[in-house]
């Protein structure tokens, strides 16, 4: 009844419409070819998906136990003379000095009557001394001393370091000692005979050490390379010919930090470590695919464990990226290994905050055991770029207490 | 002619929504069936094994495949909807549904060839869930797409015995790929995507043979067909997110043996009426063993189908107008599927088409709608579905190879 009453009220409107489209001329040809073009296109295509409640995927999980991981650590010669920092101090992990080279003394300088020299400053730019345990700020002095003597090869920042150089070789002369403070520009006065000791040619001049002072405390302090824009300068000012004070400025072309490691760090069984100042890098072969046999299973997690060595460890109060790189067979074979970072695999902050350091390499332990690379294990390192006094230790796979042993743990995934 | 504006009215109209064949239950068996019959029989409520068809080919038959009025090439395609009401849900799809090409050899005996589908799969699955490894928690979702199916390539010939008796042989090359991806993304400190791609490649042959009996004005006919595979077989191929896998898996696979009988009766001089019935013999644990995704294994029984309908046929004189020129018919059909999981599919729906020919009768448009109810073992999570399908076919023919008697 409704329908029919509603049918008679809205007729006379349908049939009004029908009557207009009965008189519109349709073209059947182009009528059908607009019918097949909105068939073919007019739909979008939209699939159902059904939202299962059975897994489509299995989980399972497999330990790695330390028998089944191989280590070592490589010791290389440290590269840091492009840091942005040069260290000076003395601590219970290493002691640090640093060398210094400046452009020569140019015309007029190297001939110029010394009574016409004004002043000789060197200018050094700090950072804030490295924290180490000790939470009071400790009294650092330095001293600044000019490097000379007969028939010793030149050092240079790129090749020099802890394994090829010795201050024993030098003639020192020591020009002043001052005391080091935080974040500050320091002028040093090193007094007119150190320019004349630095014309002086009957002996050979190798730049000069800034080194911790006898009656220092123990810490670090930091000062600002020639890499930076507070590179070390010294400024000399003499009077000019005509009665005016000229100054000029010497730039230093090459510095860099001398890190000598004080703990014994290779002991049996050899622990762990990883340190650019000492350039320390840890080899670690874990041989997943002597347990996921299946190389289409999927790693979803996959956590390494390496327990803090804490008696080695100092790492001067920062965090520290360590990097995983890829090793091939030469560099696990030959111990030999150049990092770079522009070829790692994954990287991880740590702190030794943290009593154990748990890198997640899910994508690289999938790698070994898909079959993809063949399984000449990983190197853990740290940047020389970084903070490099700093030593990272663990316990290695044979040390005597097995809860400080690496281990890993996977999560594998299996679909279907 | 003002009835014809009314009915491309509809028709635009009715194109507006287009659809294909999808369906939840197309994740399990074979896939979907498609539509492989003539877009004709396709509208008469899938009832056409017993017709006769001299200007456009019935692939239902290979008996028919003889007294060709022409020599000619036809297109297929549909495009359908499912809507299930209870999920909100509207999908689309438009597929191509096969040729085929049909030639006259004297007046006893036909070659037909053609590329059509069998069945269809395409739909995803997903699930979602979380756990916790080693103290971090891991939140993982997984989503699968199933697409694929199985095509045939037939070949066949029917020749006609006596007024009264045809025979037809068709051989099929039955070919196809299922394709699964899985794709699985980890969210947690290390976000990580994984991929699988499994594919599973199905061939073999097959072999129909048919039977027209006709009375001796061939208007009454009775025909049946059998349809029995053979040397079918599937091999999977594995693509992990690290490159292919090497394993390759072979097995033999018993297709289905499917037998049809049918009748097409005529009403009155321009109605016939058309009957089908079909019944397709499965191996018991046939899905049991081939299977495109795991989760998506069951029983199988065997199908049965029935169709009924009527065609109204235009009448002979000289100057019909556009409507009288067309062939009208309309049907209903009931079938059910060999995939069985706790209970079985059954569908039903209702059909109606139309045909156009032109250009001497040599040349044909066949339009058929078919609107379908499907439940099954889903049912209780999806409720029914409906799909909406919508067939086309252009037959275009030329009087070659065809003898005139001279008088």
């Amino acid at each position: 009844m409704k329908s029919s009453i509603l049918w008679n009220i809205y007729k006379p409107y349908f049939d009004r419409v029908w009557s207009k489209l009965r008189y519109v001329k349709i073209d059947y040809r182009r009528t059908a070819a607009i019918f097949f073009c909105l068939l073919l296109f007019g739909c979008s295509e939209k699939i159902p998906t059904l939202p299962l409640n059975k897994n489509l995927c299995s989980f399972d999980s497999v330990s790695v136990s330390a028998n089944f991981i191989m280590d070592t650590t490589i010791f290389a010669e440290p590269n840091i003379g492009f840091n942005s920092y040069l260290v000076v101090g003395t601590d219970d992990n290493l002691t640090a000095y640093s060398l210094l080279l400046f452009n020569t003394l140019g015309a007029p300088l190297d001939t110029l009557p010394l009574d016409k020299i004004l002043s000789c400053e060197l200018v050094l730019v700090t950072g804030n001394y490295l924290l180490n345990d000790t939470a009071i700020h400790p009294s650092l002095e330095m001293t600044i001393a000019s490097m000379e003597g007969e028939g010793v090869a030149d050092w240079s920042e790129d090749s020099t370091n802890s394994t090829n150089f010795s201050l024993e070789n030098y003639s020192l002369t020591e020009w002043k000692t001052f005391t080091y403070s935080d974040a500050d520009t320091l002028v040093l006065d090193l007094t007119i005979p150190f320019i004349a000791k630095w014309r002086d040619t009957t002996q050979s001049h190798y730049g000069i050490v800034i080194k911790p002072a006898d009656r220092s405390d123990a810490g670090l302090g930091i000062i600002y390379s020639g890499e930076t824009n507070y590179y070390p300068r010294i400024i000399i000012s003499y009077k000019g010919n005509d009665g005016d004070t000229i100054t000029t400025t010497l730039a230093g072309i090459e510095d860099v930090t001398i890190t000598e490691f004080k703990k014994n760090l290779e002991t049996l069984p050899q622990p762990l470590l990883i340190s650019s100042g000492k350039a320390a890098y840890t080899f670690l072969k874990l041989r997943v695919e002597e347990l996921i046999t299946d190389k289409n299973l999927f790693i979803a997690g996959a956590n390494l464990y390496l327990y803090v060595n804490s008696e080695l460890t100092e790492d001067y109060g920062s965090s520290h990226t360590i990097y995983i790189t890829l090793l091939d067979s030469a560099e696990w074979e030959g111990g030999s290994f150049s990092p770079s970072v522009s070829s790692y695999i994954t990287s991880r902050t740590f702190s030794a905050n943290d009593s154990v350091l748990t890198l997640k390499i899910p994508g690289t332990v999938q790698l070994f055991t898909s079959g993809n690379i063949s399984n000449f294990g990983v190197a853990l390192w740290i940047s020389p770029s970084g903070l490099y006094p700093a030593m990272l230790g663990f316990y290695p796979s044979e040390d005597s207490n097995p809860a400080r042993r690496p281990r890993m743990e996977i999560l594998t995934m299996q679909e279907e | 002619m003002k009835t014809s504006r009314r009915a491309i009215l509809f028709l635009l109209v009715l194109s507006l929504n287009g659809w294909a064949q999808i369906s939840y239950y197309a994740n399990y068996g074979f896939g979907v069936e498609s539509p492989a019959n003539s877009v004709r029989i396709l509208g008469m409520g899938r009832a056409g094994v017993a017709v006769r068809d001299s200007m456009s080919l019935n692939q239902s038959n290979p008996a028919l495949w003889q007294g060709f009025g022409s020599t000619s090439l036809q297109g297929q395609m549909y495009a359908s909807t499912l809507s299930i009401p209870e999920l909100d849900f509207k999908g689309k799809m438009v597929n191509f549904s096969g040729f085929a090409f049909k030639l006259p050899v004297g007046r006893r005996v036909g070659l037909a060839i053609g590329l059509a589908p069998l069945t269809r799969m395409k739909s995803s699955v997903s699930f979602a869930d979380s756990l916790i490894f080693q103290g971090d928690k891991f939140e993982y979702n997984s989503t699968v797409e199933l697409s694929g199916g199985i095509s045939e390539l037939y070949l066949g010939t029917g020749y006609r015995v006596s007024p009264n008796l045809a025979v037809g042989l068709k051989a099929q090359l039955l070919f196809g790929n299922y394709v699964v991806r899985n794709h699985t993304e980890i969210d947690s400190d290390n976000d990580l995507e994984s991929y699988y791609k499994r594919t599973i490649a199905v061939d073999g042959n097959r072999i129909t043979i048919g039977l027209l009996l006709s009375d001796h004005s061939q208007r009454y006919n009775l025909a049946a067909t059998i349809e029995k595979g053979n040397k079918f077989k599937s091999s999977t191929f594995i693509e992990n997110n690290y490159g292919p896998d090497t394993t390759i898996k072979s097995d033999p696979i018993n297709f289905p043996t499917i037998i049809k009988v049918g009748i097409n009766l005529p009403v009155t001089k321009n109605l016939a009426l058309n009957a089908d019935m079909q019944y397709g013999i499965y191996e018991a644990d046939l899905f049991q063993k081939f299977y495109i995704f795991q989760q998506f294994k069951s029983d199988s029984r065997n199908s049965f189908a029935v169709g009924v309908g009527l065609e109204k046929s235009p009448g002979q004189a000289f100057k019909n107008t556009f409507l009288q020129k067309l062939y009208y018919r309309g049907g209903a059909y009931y079938q059910t599927e060999p995939v069985y999981l706790n209970s079985g599919i059954r569908e039903y729906g209702i059909t109606a088409g139309i045909s156009l020919p032109f250009f001497y009768n040599l040349n044909r448009m066949d339009f058929a709608l078919t609107y379908g109810l499907k439940n099954g073992f889903l049912s209780d999570e999806i409720g029914n579905e409906k799909i909406l399908n919508i067939h086309f076919c252009i037959t275009t023919g030329e009087p070659w190879f065809r003898k005139y008697k001279k008088h």
